[in-house]
């Protein structure tokens, strides 16, 4: 069963040109599900990369923008977007020119697995 | 004296947050911008709130004799921190080598044993009949020899009616297309 979760994530991530990584980790970073391309994307999925991402939406929220639950970062080679679905958090890292809506849009199709993800979290 | 400057930038801090200032009860119960997302609200203080709660707790055990003026600044304390904007917290959540391969392991135990239970969404049955409840009573069904001939005749009906189509040029059309024209 884990090789068809696999290949249904690779599948999202074929359907968008210029995805290379979806990665559902924890909030502190321990990666549950990775399926990626051959790219060398390790900067966004190190294991202080992650967790910076649940602190910066906290201590944001305090700046007066509200409580948000996605935040996208655009470098000059990639772009790295970070969805706040706790306790999970779900991170794609794409192309500087990779379509940021079809990213978004991955969220509704990716849902229908988080929760069963959550519960080996929740019981941890 | 030490007891009243920590006193001093307790009321400092919560003076500059004054404007943020919320409902302490009204946050802890329900998840809003100001609550924290990691588990651990200790590390989401800053150093310096850390120690001066630390150092208070020290300082006022002897002096302070009234507990609910304990619970009163605790509070402040607390609320101050909700409301602090601390980016040093930012390195604070390393989890240790050890801790976060034993993680991994644990996750990739529990989700192996949850795979069973993922109804996965490309799985749906696909193919023919696949939106029919009993399609087996019908596949055994036999087939009449009339329903033949008339599916047969239907379809040669359709291949004469196709094959009649033909198109009339009514204008002239003169399209010239330049060509590797040197």
């Amino acid at each position: 069963m884990s090789d068809d979760i696999n290949k249904y994530f690779n599948g999202l991530l074929q359907k968008v040109s210029g995805l290379y990584v979806i990665q559902i980790t924890d909030r502190d970073g321990v990666p549950l599900l990775h399926v990626s391309q051959e790219k060398n994307v390790d900067f966004a999925l190190m294991p202080s990369f992650i967790p910076t991402f649940t602190t910066a939406c906290d201590q944001a929220g305090k700046l007066g923008l509200g409580r948000n639950k996605t935040i996208i970062s655009m470098y000059s080679n990639y772009q790295v977007v970070q969805m706040n679905k706790l306790p999970l958090i779900l991170t794609f890292v794409g192309a500087e020119n990779c379509n940021t809506g079809h990213i978004l849009a991955l969220e509704h199709q990716v849902e229908a697995y988080l929760e069963n993800i959550k519960l080996a979290v929740t019981e941890a | 004296m030490e007891y009243v400057r920590s006193i001093w930038d307790c009321l400092v801090s919560i003076c500059s947050c004054l404007h943020c200032t919320e409902d302490i009860s009204r946050t802890a119960q329900t998840e809003t911008e100001r609550t924290h997302l990691l588990a651990n609200d200790q590390q989401n203080q800053s150093p310096a709130l850390r120690r001066t709660n630390s150092d208070l707790n020290n300082d006022c055990s002897q002096s302070l004799p009234k507990k609910d003026d304990q619970d009163a600044l605790s509070r402040l304390v607390q609320d101050t921190a909700i409301n602090m904007i601390n980016v040093g917290a930012m390195d604070s959540h390393h989890l240790e080598h050890q801790e976060y391969t034993d993680k991994i392991k644990l996750y990739t135990q529990r989700l192996h044993q949850q795979w069973n239970n993922i109804q996965h969404p490309g799985n749906v049955p696909k193919g023919l009949l696949k939106d029919m409840p009993n399609h087996q009573f019908y596949v055994y069904k036999p087939v009449y020899s009339e329903d033949t001939s008339q599916m047969k005749k239907f379809i040669g009906k359709c291949h004469i009616g196709v094959t009649d189509i033909k198109i009339e040029h009514k204008e002239a059309v003169a399209v010239v297309v330049p060509f590797r024209i040197p």
